[in-house]
C-alpha cells in the first residue's frame, strides 16, 4: 500500500511553506516520529516526522519550492518493491522527470513611466480642489496638500486663498492681546466662514444704495392683514413684499439673475430667491423657488414655513438649493443700512435696513415718512453699474406704488 | 386620517389585502401562502389573507420557482396583477429565466402590445443562515433593462410602496430584508431592528423612481439601502459628536434611480459614502458610484467610497457574519476618513 | 386514436390546406432568399410539420392564446398573423409584427392571440399555466396552448410547468411536436420512454400520443381538450410524432440524419394527405390545388415585396417599449 506525505498545518498564519531539505532519499526506511523533511513557515523553520513507518517510495517536490498547506510531497510504502505502479497524485506539483513543458509566453510586465504631461511634477488634487484653484487663479504648485496621500482638498484651496490677503496669523497661546478661548470652526460656522471668505475673495463686489418711501407699504399691509384674517391666511410682512418686489424686479432686470461659471455667464431662467435666516448658530439662507409666481399671500405662507423650519432645524434639501438671488434683512434690529456678502455662485444681494420714521420731502414739504434703505451688493464680473441702478429703480418703484405688487401674477404655482 | 402602528410584515400584509380588496386581478401565489393553519409566507406577510380571499387568490403553490415566475408571467400578460413570493430571496436563482429572459423583455420584444405588470417579492439579507438564505441580490436586477427595483427600509415606505409596484405596469423586483420585517412571536428574527412606526390606515402610493432623504446634512453624503439606512443614522449620531453633519439618503428604489437628488447633494456635500450589503464587486452601489463620477467630477473633493459586503458568500457563524455585513463602526471610521482628507 | 372524418366540413378541410400551403411555400421560398444570401437573419424552419400548427389554431378562437418558440413561422401563419408583417419582422423592418424589435424568434400579434414567441426552450410552459390561470381567475373561458418540442420535455420548465397546471386545473393545452431532434441529438439519446405523452401520467393529466402528419387527427384531438379546458376538467398532453424536414436552424448540413430516414417521412407529407382526403371524400380536383398554389404564390410573394421594400426601425425605436407606461 502506498501513503501520501502530506504538508499538515504547522500553525502558521501563511498558507504557503517552504521544503528546505529531506532528509531521507527514496528507498530508504522511515520509522513514524522520525523527521523525514525540512519546512520554513512565515513564522519559523521546523522538521516535520514521519507519521508512520514504511519506505520512501519518491520524493515529489524539490527543495527551495513554494507550495501550500496539504500538498501531498511525498510517497511512502509498506513493501520496500520499488516497482509497485505509480498513483495518481491529486496536485499540482509533480515531479518533472518525464514531462518536457514548454516554457509559456509570459507577459510583458507593465512598466511605470515617469509622469510626462506638462513637463511638471504630479500633483495631487482633488477634483473640486482643482476646479476652485483655477477659477482664483492660484497655481496648484502653490498650494499645500493636506490630505493623506498629500493630496490638495478643498479646504487647502480655501487656505490658500484666504492666507494671499492675511499679512499674519494668530495662534491660541499668543497673549500679546490678552487670555483667549479658542473654539474649534465647525458645522455651520465653518460652512459661513468658508463661503463668506470664497465670495470676498473671488468676487469683485459693488455696492448701490436707495431710499425707498414705505409709507404707501405699510399701509397697504394693515390692508393685507384684515383681508388674510378674514380668509384663515398668513398676513404677509414687509419681507414678504421685498421678495416679491425684488422677483418682479429681476424679471425686469434679468441680466442680475445669473451666475459668472468659468467663462460663461449662466442667466437662469428661473427666479428662486433666498432669504437670509439668522438663527443663535449662524444663518441659514432657505430659497422660495419660483418666487415670482407666487402671489403675497403664498409668499407669506411659505416664508413663515421656512423660517419656522429653519429654526427648528427641518429645513429639506430641497429647501436650501437652488437660489439664483437672495435678500436679508436687518431691518428688525434697528440698523438703518448695512451692506451683504453674496452668497457664491449668485451674482447679487439685497441689504434691507429698518423701516424707520424720518423727516422726508414730500409735496415740496418737509414731513414724516417711513423710510428704508435698501443695499444692492452685485458681482461687476457679471452686472454692470446701469443694471444695478436699473434694478433698484424698479425695486423702489414697485414698493413704492405696492398695489402693483398683487397685480402681476400670471402663473400661481401652489408648493 | 386614522394610523396606527404597524411592523414592516404589518405594513406589507396591509397593501396586499387593500390591492386585493379594490381589484380583483390582485392574486398572490406562492409557497405556504395560504395554507389554513400554516404560516402565511416565508415570513408571515400572507398570514390570515386566504381567509378574507379564498385559496384561489392566494395560490399555494409545490416547490417549483421557475413555474411560480412563469405563471405570473402568463398571469400578468393576460391583464392580471400577480405578486408572486420567493420564500427565500435567493430562490429567484432557481427561476431566473423567467426573470431575465421572459419577464424583463417581453414588454420590449413585443413592441409593447404584451406587458407584465408583476411583483416578485424576495425575502433578503443575513439572518444567520449561511449562504444560501442570505443573499442581496439588487445588482442582477439593476443590470436587465426591463425590470424596476424597490428596497425599502421601514414600513411606511413598504407600504406605499409595494402598493406602487402593484399598480406599475412593469414586473417590479420588491425586497424586503428580513432584519427589517419585525415579525412577532415564532418568526421574529434575532437581532433585528423591528422598526415599528405610525402607518395611514388608508391606501397610499409612494411613487416609484424616489429617493429619501433621511436626515439633511452638509459635510457627507451618505447613501443606503434596506438595513444599511439604519447603521448609517446610527453612524450619522456618532459622527455629528465630531462636529462631522452626515446627510443619509435612503436609496429606496434602485430602478428608476433619482440620481438629481443623489446629485445635488453631492455637489452639496462633495463627498459620497455608499454603505450597501451586497458584494462590492458589481453591486448597487458600483452603478451609482460610476454615474456620480461622471455628473459630479468636479465637484467632489474626495473619491466616491463604497462600504460594502465582502466578494464571500454569505457565512453563517455571527462571528463571521459580523464582519461580512457593514457595521456601523465601518462606516463612522470611512466616513471620518473621508472628511479629514 | 383515429379522426372521425364525418365531422370535418369541407369549408374547414379547405382552409387548413390553404394554411398549410401558404407555410410551406413561404417557407420554402425563405430557404431560397436565404441561399442568396438575401435574408438579414436566422431561420428555422416548420416544413412538414405544418398538420400541427395549423390543426391546433384551427381549433382555437382569435382570443385564445399561443404559446410558441424558436421556430414560430408554422404558429404564426396558422393563427393568423399577417403574412407581411411577419415577413417584414424576418427582414428586420418598422412594419414587422414586432416593429423589427422580435426577430425570427420573436413573432407576435396580440389582436389574435399570439404572445411573442420564446427562444429559451421550455420556457414558455409556466407561462402559458400562468396564463390559463389568468383567465380561469377572471371567469373567461379562454384557453392557452403552449407549443415546445421533445427537447423541452426534459427541462425543468417542462416538469414544473405542467405540474402547477395540473393541480390547479388550469384550462391549458400542451402540444409536443416530437420532431424526434432536438438540434442534431435524436430523442433516443435523451429520452428513455419512447413516448413523451407517457409523462402525462406522472402528473395526472390525460396524454395522448398522435400521428403528428394528420392534421385532421390533430385537428380533432385538440378540439377535444380544448373542451375539456373550457369546461374546467384541466389540461392535456397532445404528442404529435412529426418531422422536420429541413434542418434544425439556417446553416445546419443536417449530417446527422440519413437521406433514407428524410424521403420516408417526406412520403407522409401532411399536405399530400390532405388533398388525398379532400380528393377522396369531397371530390375536389387537382385544378382547385393548383388555384390554391397559385394564390399562395401571389400572397408570399407580395409579403416578401412588403418586406424587401418596407422601411427600417430609426435609431430611436431602440429605447422605446423598455418599460410600459
Amino acid at each position: 500500500m502506498i501513503f501520501e506525505v502530506v504538508i499538515p498545518n504547522l500553525g502558521a498564519t501563511g498558507s504557503d511553506v517552504v521544503i528546505e531539505d529531506w532528509l531521507v532519499k527514496p528507498g530508504d526506511y522511515v520509522q513514524a516520529g522520525k523527521p523525514i523533511y525540512v519546512v520554513t513557515t512565515d513564522k519559523a523553520t521546523v522538521e516535520v516526522e514521519a507519521f508512520r513507518n514504511g519506505y520512501v517510495k519518491e520524493l515529489l517536490v524539490k527543495p527551495g519550492i513554494r507550495v501550500p498547506l496539504g500538498t501531498v510531497v511525498a510517497l511512502i510504502t509498506d513493501s520496500p518493491d520499488l516497482q509497485a505502479e505509480k498513483i495518481p497524485v491529486n496536485n499540482q506539483i509533480h515531479s518533472t522527470s518525464s514531462l518536457d513543458v514548454k516554457q509559456l509566453e509570459v507577459p510583458e510586465k507593465y512598466i511605470e513611466e515617469p509622469f510626462k504631461k506638462s513637463g511638471m511634477r504630479r500633483i495631487l488634487a482633488s477634483p473640486l480642489a482643482r476646479r476652485m484653484a483655477n477659477e482664483a487663479r492660484i497655481p496648484l504648485e502653490n498650494i499645500k496638500g493636506s490630505g493623506k496621500q498629500g493630496q490638495i482638498l478643498q479646504q487647502d484651496v480655501q487656505q490658500a486663498i484666504v492666507s494671499q490677503h492675511l499679512p499674519e496669523s494668530i495662534s491660541p497661546e499668543d497673549e500679546t492681546r490678552g487670555r483667549v478661548r479658542a473654539v474649534p470652526v465647525t458645522g455651520m460656522r465653518r460652512t459661513i466662514a468658508h463661503r463668506t471668505q470664497l465670495s470676498k475673495s473671488v468676487i469683485p463686489h459693488y455696492y448701490a444704495t436707495i431710499s425707498i418711501d414705505m409709507s404707501e407699504a405699510k399701509a397697504f399691509l394693515v390692508e393685507c392683514a384684515a383681508f388674510a384674517e378674514k380668509k384663515g391666511w398668513a398676513a404677509p410682512t414687509i419681507t414678504d413684499l421685498t421678495i416679491r418686489a425684488a422677483a418682479l424686479a429681476l424679471g425686469h432686470t434679468p441680466q442680475i439673475n445669473a451666475s459668472l461659471q468659468d467663462d460663461d455667464i449662466l442667466f437662469y431662467e428661473d427666479i428662486h430667491i433666498g432669504l437670509v435666516v439668522g438663527l443663535p448658530e449662524g444663518v441659514l439662507v432657505p430659497v422660495i423657488h419660483h418666487a415670482d409666481r407666487k402671489n403675497l399671500y403664498t409668499l407669506a405662507m411659505i416664508t413663515s414655513r421656512l423660517k419656522e423650519n429653519a429654526r427648528r432645524g427641518a429645513l429639506s434639501s430641497h429647501d436650501l438649493i437652488g437660489s439664483t438671488f437672495s435678500i436679508s434683512n436687518l431691518g428688525m434690529f434697528g440698523l438703518d443700512s448695512f451692506i451683504a456678502v453674496i452668497n457664491p455662485p449668485e451674482a447679487g444681494i439685497l441689504a434691507l435696513g429698518a423701516v424707520r420714521q424720518i423727516p422726508a420731502v414730500w409735496n415740496d414739504q418737509v414731513v414724516p415718512r417711513w423710510l428704508m434703505t435698501a443695499v444692492l451688493s452685485v458681482d461687476h464680473r457679471v452686472v454692470d453699474g446701469i443694471v444695478a441702478a436699473r434694478f433698484m429703480d424698479e425695486f423702489k418703484q414697485l414698493l413704492e406704488h405696492p398695489v402693483v405688487l398683487t397685480l402681476t401674477a400670471p402663473e400661481e404655482t401652489s408648493e | 386620517m386614522s394610523s396606527r402602528a404597524m411592523t414592516m410584515v404589518e405594513a406589507l400584509r396591509d397593501a396586499l389585502r387593500l390591492a386585493m380588496r379594490q381589484d380583483p386581478s390582485v392574486f398572490v401565489l406562492g409557497e405556504d401562502l395560504g395554507i389554513a393553519g400554516g404560516f402565511g409566507g416565508g415570513f408571515t406577510v400572507t398570514l390570515g389573507l386566504s381567509e378574507e380571499f379564498g385559496h384561489e387568490r392566494v395560490m399555494d403553490t409545490p416547490i417549483s420557482e421557475i413555474a411560480i415566475i412563469g405563471a405570473a408571467v402568463g398571469a400578468a400578460m393576460t391583464g392580471m396583477r400577480p405578486v408572486a413570493e420567493m420564500q427565500y430571496g435567493d430562490f429567484v436563482f432557481c427561476g431566473m429565466d423567467q426573470v431575465i429572459n421572459q419577464a424583463a423583455k417581453i414588454q420590449y420584444m413585443s413592441n409593447g402590445q404584451f406587458s407584465v405588470p408583476l411583483v416578485l417579492r424576495l425575502p433578503v439579507g443575513a439572518s444567520r443562515r449561511g449562504a444560501q438564505h442570505s443573499q442581496c441580490s439588487e445588482a442582477y436586477f439593476m443590470h436587465t433593462p426591463g425590470l424596476k427595483v424597490v428596497s425599502p427600509s421601514n414600513p411606511y415606505d413598504a407600504k406605499g410602496m409595494l402598493l406602487a409596484s402593484i399598480w406599475d405596469n412593469n414586473p417590479v423586483i420588491f425586497l424586503e430584508h428580513k432584519l427589517l420585517y419585525g415579525g412577532k412571536g415564532g418568526r421574529k428574527e434575532k437581532t433585528s431592528l423591528d422598526p415599528v412606526m405610525e402607518v395611514p390606515d388608508e391606501a397610499y402610493e409612494i411613487p416609484l423612481g424616489t429617493v429619501a432623504i433621511k436626515r439633511p446634512g452638509e459635510d457627507i453624503t451618505i447613501l443606503a439601502n434596506m438595513l444599511m439606512v439604519h447603521r448609517a443614522l446610527e453612524a450619522a449620531e456618532i459622527l455629528s459628536q465630531e462636529g462631522i453633519d452626515a446627510e443619509v439618503i435612503d436609496v429606496r428604489c434602485l430602478v428608476p434611480l433619482d440620481v438629481e437628488t443623489i446629485e445635488l447633494s453631492a455637489k452639496k456635500t462633495t463627498r459620497v459614502l455608499i454603505v450597501e450589503e451586497d458584494n462590492l464587486t458589481g453591486g448597487w452601489g458600483a452603478e451609482v458610484a460610476a454615474r456620480l463620477a461622471e455628473k459630479a467630477f468636479y465637484y467632489l473633493d474626495a473619491p466616491i467610497t463604497r462600504v460594502a459586503a465582502p466578494d464571500v458568500p454569505v457565512p453563517c457563524a455571527p462571528a463571521l457574519e459580523r464582519v461580512y455585513v457593514p457595521s456601523v463602526e465601518k462606516v463612522v471610521i470611512t466616513a471620518r476618513a473621508l472628511v479629514k482628507g | 386514436m383515429k379522426a372521425d372524418h364525418r365531422k370535418i366540413s369541407l369549408e374547414i378541410a379547405l382552409e387548413m390546406l390553404q394554411r398549410m400551403v401558404l407555410i410551406r411555400v413561404f417557407e420554402d421560398r425563405l430557404y431560397q432568399l436565404f441561399l442568396q444570401g438575401l435574408v438579414p437573419g436566422t431561420l428555422h424552419q416548420y416544413q412538414g410539420q405544418e398538420a400541427i400548427a395549423v390543426g391546433v389554431c384551427t381549433a382555437l378562437r382569435d382570443n385564445d392564446l399561443i404559446f410558441s418558440t424558436h421556430r414560430p413561422v408554422g404558429h404564426a401563419i396558422a393563427k393568423g398573423v399577417p403574412l407581411k408583417a411577419i415577413a417584414a419582422e424576418l427582414w428586420g423592418k418598422a412594419t414587422g409584427c414586432a416593429g423589427g424589435r422580435g426577430g425570427q424568434m420573436h413573432l407576435v400579434d396580440a389582436s389574435i392571440g399570439m404572445p411573442p414567441s420564446n427562444a429559451i426552450v421550455g420556457a414558455n410552459i409556466p407561462i402559458a399555466t400562468g396564463a390559463a390561470l389568468g383567465f380561469k381567475l377572471s371567469g373567461l373561458d379562454r384557453v392557452a396552448v403552449s407549443f415546445f418540442g421533445d427537447g423541452a420535455s426534459n427541462s425543468g420548465p417542462f416538469h414544473e410547468g405542467i405540474n402547477l397546471a395540473a393541480v390547479k386545473n388550469a384550462p391549458v393545452i400542451f402540444v409536443c411536436e416530437n420532431n424526434q431532434y432536438a438540434a442534431s441529438t435524436h430523442i433516443s439519446l435523451t429520452t428513455r420512454v419512447e413516448a413523451i405523452a407517457k409523462r402525462a401520467k406522472s402528473y395526472g393529466i390525460p396524454g395522448f400520443s398522435l400521428d403528428g402528419m394528420d392534421v385532421l387527427i390533430v385537428y380533432q384531438s385538440v378540439e377535444a381538450a380544448v373542451d375539456r379546458a373550457r369546461r374546467g376538467e384541466g389540461p392535456t398532453l397532445l404528442e404529435f410524432k412529426t418531422y422536420r424536414f429541413m434542418g434544425h436552424s439556417r446553416g445546419d448540413p443536417g449530417g446527422y440524419r440519413t437521406k433514407q430516414d428524410i424521403d420516408e417521412w417526406r412520403e407522409r407529407d401532411p399536405i399530400q394527405g390532405l388533398r388525398d382526403y379532400l380528393s377522396k371524400e369531397f371530390n375536389q380536383d387537382e385544378q382547385h390545388f393548383l388555384e390554391i398554389e397559385e394564390q399562395v404564390l401571389e400572397e408570399v410573394e407580395a409579403a416578401i415585396q412588403f418586406a424587401i421594400s418596407s422601411p427600417e426601425p430609426i435609431p430611436e425605436e431602440t429605447y422605446k417599449h423598455v418599460f410600459a407606461s
